[in-house]
């Protein structure tokens, strides 16, 4: 599987992925799948992908596989039901570490069209975590604030899936963020190497961020960073007097929202260049997820991370 | 705007005056809780800054509180802005206006004020209209802003001279601009007025404020039965001693002619009053020039008549004037007018039979109406005698005709004295044994007030007496009640029972209301029947002394007699005729032309003023007020013709009278008080009146708009720097 150019505008637009489309369903496991198999979908009709997946072998058709990749002319010749099998659909373990402190609970967007981040990475985290397992990949959950709350040890069945998917459903933002200690015992759990995806706002040190990530990037794991922000965090939209509350903290600010943008938009920008920067140096993937965006941007940056993998 | 007075004495410690802002629209300041918008959308617009949850503070800095406090200032400061607006425009709809409250007063009902202020002849004396008018403000200064005052000048007329909310300074300008009048004194009159006008006024408080010199002459017999309400407090204010002012005047000048070998020749006697003993020149000019001088010497309480040698009479008219060189209380009735025009004297042409009566000798018939009639020293008119049975050919040259007792009446006599009458002359027919009742009734059908019925004895005792005269009439007027008795015990033998005609008019009855005087206007003259007869042979009257004076006065109306040389007083309003004979014929033209014919005529007064007459102002009111006493000028079609005026001798009197017993005989009359004046409330238009003054809403107006306009400006500027 060759990942040459990762250009996802190159993609056009699918309505299909639209987060506030998938806001309106609540099934964690059909969003996913509608994510995932709409991107597959699309990832195979579109010519000039930038990323293909090379074709490796056949194998026998099993219930519950997508019927849509049973190789008729196969079937025509031998009378039996084969599917394809891809490059890449290798067993890779898959750590997706959710961060689930109090600044996830965030969405500036009314509902039912706004999702809050949690939700967001959510999504995202479930459409990774399907992904993965599609691809034959033993993928795993974590999630935390200033701990370890929930973990799921990555698997490849199928029902392992619902686990993943349970754990999610249960997320619920509340307690300070912390990135070191949490990331640093889980880095001591993971024995064989793989792929973490860190699906988090980031709402630290940024020396605090790398450094916990360094921990799983020298053991020689493949890492990314899927930075999730609300667009309002994004741009600070806000206008005149206003009084903000930490959502973690609960800490209060009372400011001119026109004076205080500029240098918020300022530190907000030094933090994510710091971050994607220090990352840089270290190999790690980096990636801004707008809440606003459709989730295949997402899928988009896993499979480049995954592509290096390989 | 209140002022709190530190007072040692809690009695009167409430009693000082505040001033506070008033309403006149007072509903209007529940617009007040339109203030609550603007707070409103302050409140609303804070909401901003809620509480609202964000994720991190971690890219968050504090705004520098100076800033933020200046923010914060910036929306209070519009708030403010807003606000007042807000409540100026409330105020402004309620129309504010400053008003004083005197707390004692508070305490009583508001007044209506009348001020009546003399201004007759008499107040010209010294300098007692100043002390009045001194005396008048004084009375102004006692009232409060809630009183309402009306100011009165009076003489013989009252005039009213303000509003009756008009400001002090105003009233007191008011008072200062009345000017002394030439006319005499009537109290009834003013006090009728102000009654008046205060009865169409609501306050409970009533009071006539009277100041004058209470000149006994003011007061007559109209006074005495005067009725004012009860609840009218009058308060007289005396200007001038109690006793009367020394005082001498020329009360009346009689003028006759003389002709002696052929000259005509004019006596001048004047009569001098004096209430002092007086020892004074008075000379006589005529035409501006000293034709005589003699001394009068009076003691106090007398007159003397004053005669000056005779002078020949110029051609034209001449302009005579009697002075009293005296130094007294009032110098202006020391002079009297006179005017004597050759041609101006009327004549009466007395028809009787030309056969002598019944009995031979002295007597005839018409012995007494001839000798009532004779022309003498003070005549008033010229008398010419003719025979009935012949009669004059022309009777243009005369002004009445008195045909008396005719017998035998020409034709062309009646169809003459037809002609004449309704060309204005005056006819006065009386009866007697000659007259034919049947044929005055044929011939002079249309000029008889009563169809003549029949030649009656008296009642039944032989006489009748007179029982009605209607005193008022012109004829009569000459007349004091003493007189009036001669006539009412005056017995009539005979007399032709008369039917008065449709529109004629009954001066005198006897009894068992036969009319014995009636009158009938025929066209532009009028007729006088009498229906006994001038004689002692029906009746007594030609023996009694009202005799005379009456068969005068009855010519005199008859002939609408023009008066002697000074018979026009001040304060008189006569016809424009009257000035001048040509301005009735030269208004009979104009009205005959229509609107074409227009001409400005001008009276000269005696003070030298032109006093403009208009043919629109004529065809109106044709009467001229005399105002100043002496010569009245004009010029009519090339007409020249001067009037003498003259002051009213009784104003000449200067006695004093006790203005309380004067007062005390006023009848009061109880009057239902007007429940409206007891709310002690400020009459709208009184309040509207201040309002007007003070215009504060407009002020109001202005500044709301002007701080709306800069809100709105600084508004957009904060806006633009954010």
């Amino acid at each position: 599987m060759h990942a040459s150019v990762f250009t996802p505008q190159t993609r056009s637009k699918t309505r299909f992925l639209d987060p506030s489309v998938l806001a309106k369903i609540r099934n964690l496991e059909l969003i996913a799948r509608t994510v995932v198999d709409g991107f597959i979908s699309g990832l195979h009709r579109s010519p000039n992908l930038g990323f293909s997946l090379d074709f490796a072998e056949y194998r026998q058709y099993m219930p519950g596989d997508d019927v849509r990749r049973i190789d008729w002319k196969v079937y025509a010749r031998s009378d039996r039901f084969y599917v394809k099998e891809y490059e890449g659909e290798t067993n890779t373990y898959v750590h997706l570490l959710l961060d689930i402190s109090g600044s996830m609970a965030y969405g500036s967007r009314p509902k039912p069209d706004g999702l809050t981040k949690i939700e967001y990475a959510s999504y995202v985290a479930a459409s990774l975590a399907y992904f993965a397992q599609r691809q034959k990949d033993s993928v795993g959950l974590v999630t935390f604030d200033n701990r370890i709350v929930e973990r799921v040890p990555p698997r490849c069945r199928r029902a392992h899936m619902n686990s993943i998917l349970h754990v999610l459903d249960r997320a619920n933002p509340s307690d300070h963020s912390e990135f070191h200690k949490p990331l640093e015992a889980l880095a001591k759990t993971i024995r064989r190497r793989g792929i973490v995806v860190l699906i988090s706002d980031l709402y630290a040190p940024t020396e605090e961020v790398v450094k916990s990530l360094s921990l799983f990037r020298f053991k020689g794991n493949d890492v990314a960073i899927l930075h999730v922000l609300d667009p309002q965090e994004i741009e600070f939209n806000f206008s005149g007097g206003v009084r903000l509350e930490d959502m973690e903290t609960k800490r209060e600010a009372v400011l001119s929202a026109d004076e205080a943008r500029a240098n918020y938009l300022r530190l907000l920008k030094e933090h994510s260049e710091r971050i994607k920067k220090e990352c840089g140096v270290l190999g790690i993937d980096y990636a801004l997820l707008s809440t606003s965006r459709p989730l295949d941007y997402a899928l988009y940056s896993y499979l480049y991370t995954r592509q290096k993998s390989m | 705007m209140f002022q709190v007075a530190s007072c040692s004495q809690p009695a009167t410690c409430n009693l000082q005056p505040v001033t506070f802002m008033s309403f006149f629209n007072p509903l209007f300041l529940l617009g007040v809780l339109a203030v609550a918008g603007p707070i409103i959308v302050h409140l609303y617009r804070r909401q901003e800054a809620r509480k609202i949850p964000f994720s991190s503070l971690l890219f968050i800095t504090h705004s520098p509180s100076r800033s933020w406090r200046r923010l914060r200032l910036r929306n209070l400061l519009l708030l403010a802005m807003r606000t007042l607006a807000v409540l100026l425009l409330v105020l402004a709809f309620a129309r504010p206006y400053f008003a004083t409250h005197d707390p004692a007063a508070a305490t009583s009902a508001r007044k209506s004020v009348v001020v009546l202020l003399d201004n007759s002849l008499s107040m010209r004396s010294g300098d007692r209209l100043n002390r009045a008018k001194t005396e008048a403000v004084n009375v102004l200064g006692t009232l409060r802003d809630s009183d309402s005052c009306f100011l009165v000048a009076f003489s013989d007329t009252a005039a009213v001279l303000n509003q009756p909310h008009t400001e002090r300074k105003a009233l007191i300008s008011v008072v200062q601009d009345v000017r002394p009048s030439f006319r005499r004194t009537d109290f009834a009159q003013a006090l009728k007025l102000s009654s008046q006008l205060l009865s169409a006024t609501p306050n409970e408080i009533q009071e006539i404020h009277l100041i004058s010199d209470f000149q006994q002459s003011g007061w007559n017999q109209e006074s005495a039965g005067l009725a004012i309400p009860e609840k009218v407090k009058v308060v007289p204010h005396r200007i001038g001693d109690e006793r009367a002012g020394d005082n001498a005047s020329v009360t009346r000048v009689e003028i006759a002619e003389t002709g002696e070998r052929g000259q005509t020749a004019i006596k001048v006697a004047a009569r001098v009053a004096s209430n002092q003993k007086l020892s004074a020149p008075v000379t006589l000019k005529v035409n501006g020039k000293v034709i005589g001088e003699k001394r009068v010497e009076l003691e106090a309480g007398h007159t003397a008549l004053v005669e000056f040698a005779p002078w020949a009479l110029a051609a034209g008219i001449s302009r005579g004037t009697v002075t009293l060189q005296s130094n007294d209380a009032l110098p202006d009735d020391n002079s009297a007018y006179f005017v004597v025009n050759p041609l101006a004297r009327q004549k009466l042409l007395l028809l009787t039979e030309a056969q002598a009566g019944r009995r031979s000798g002295a007597y005839t018939e018409d012995l007494y109406i001839r000798k009532a009639l004779a022309p003498g020293p003070g005549a008033p008119f010229d008398i010419v005698t003719e025979a009935v049975e012949t009669g004059p050919t022309d009777l243009s040259p005369y002004s009445a005709v008195l045909l008396n007792d005719p017998g035998v009446i020409p034709a062309r006599l009646a169809e003459k004295l037809a002609t004449f009458v309704n060309n204005g002359g005056g006819l006065i027919v009386g009866v007697g044994d000659r007259s034919d009742v049947k044929a005055l009734n044929e011939k002079f059908s249309s000029l008889l007030p009563a169809r003549l019925v029949r030649k009656r004895q008296g009642s039944a005792s032989g006489l009748s007496l007179i029982t009605n005269i209607q005193k008022q009439h012109n004829v009569f007027r000459v007349f004091q009640p003493v007189h009036q008795s001669y006539f009412l015990t005056t017995p009539f033998r005979t007399y032709v029972e008369a039917t008065p005609a449709p529109g004629s008019s009954v001066l005198m009855e006897l009894d068992q209301g036969l009319p014995l005087l009636v009158e009938k206007v025929v066209g532009k003259g009028r007729v006088l029947l009498y229906t006994s007869a001038f004689s002692t042979d029906w009746n007594d009257l030609p023996l009694k002394s009202v005799f005379l004076p009456f068969c005068h006065e009855l010519v005199k109306y008859a002939m609408r007699f023009e008066g002697d040389g000074d018979s026009l007083r001040v304060g008189e309003s006569v016809p424009v005729s009257r000035l001048n004979p040509n301005f009735e014929k030269a208004l009979e033209k104009a009205s005959g032309t229509g609107s074409a014919f227009r001409q400005d005529w001008k009276v000269s007064s005696p003070g030298g003023q032109a006093i403009a007459l208009n043919e629109q102002e004529l065809g109106s009111s044709p009467f001229l007020a005399l105002e100043e006493p002496g010569f009245y000028e004009t010029q009519v079609w090339n007409l020249d013709s001067v009037v003498a005026v003259n002051l009213d001798p009784a104003e000449s009197d200067l006695t004093p009278a006790d203005p309380q017993q004067m007062l005390q005989s006023i009848e009061r009359t109880a009057v239902r008080l007007d429940t409206t004046a007891q709310t002690g409330q400020v009459a709208p238009e009184q309040r509207a009146a201040r309002e007007r003054r003070q215009s504060l809403w407009w002020y109001l107006v202005a500044a709301a708009l002007g701080l709306l306009v800069l809100e709105g400006k600084l508004a957009n500027h904060y806006r633009a720097t954010e």
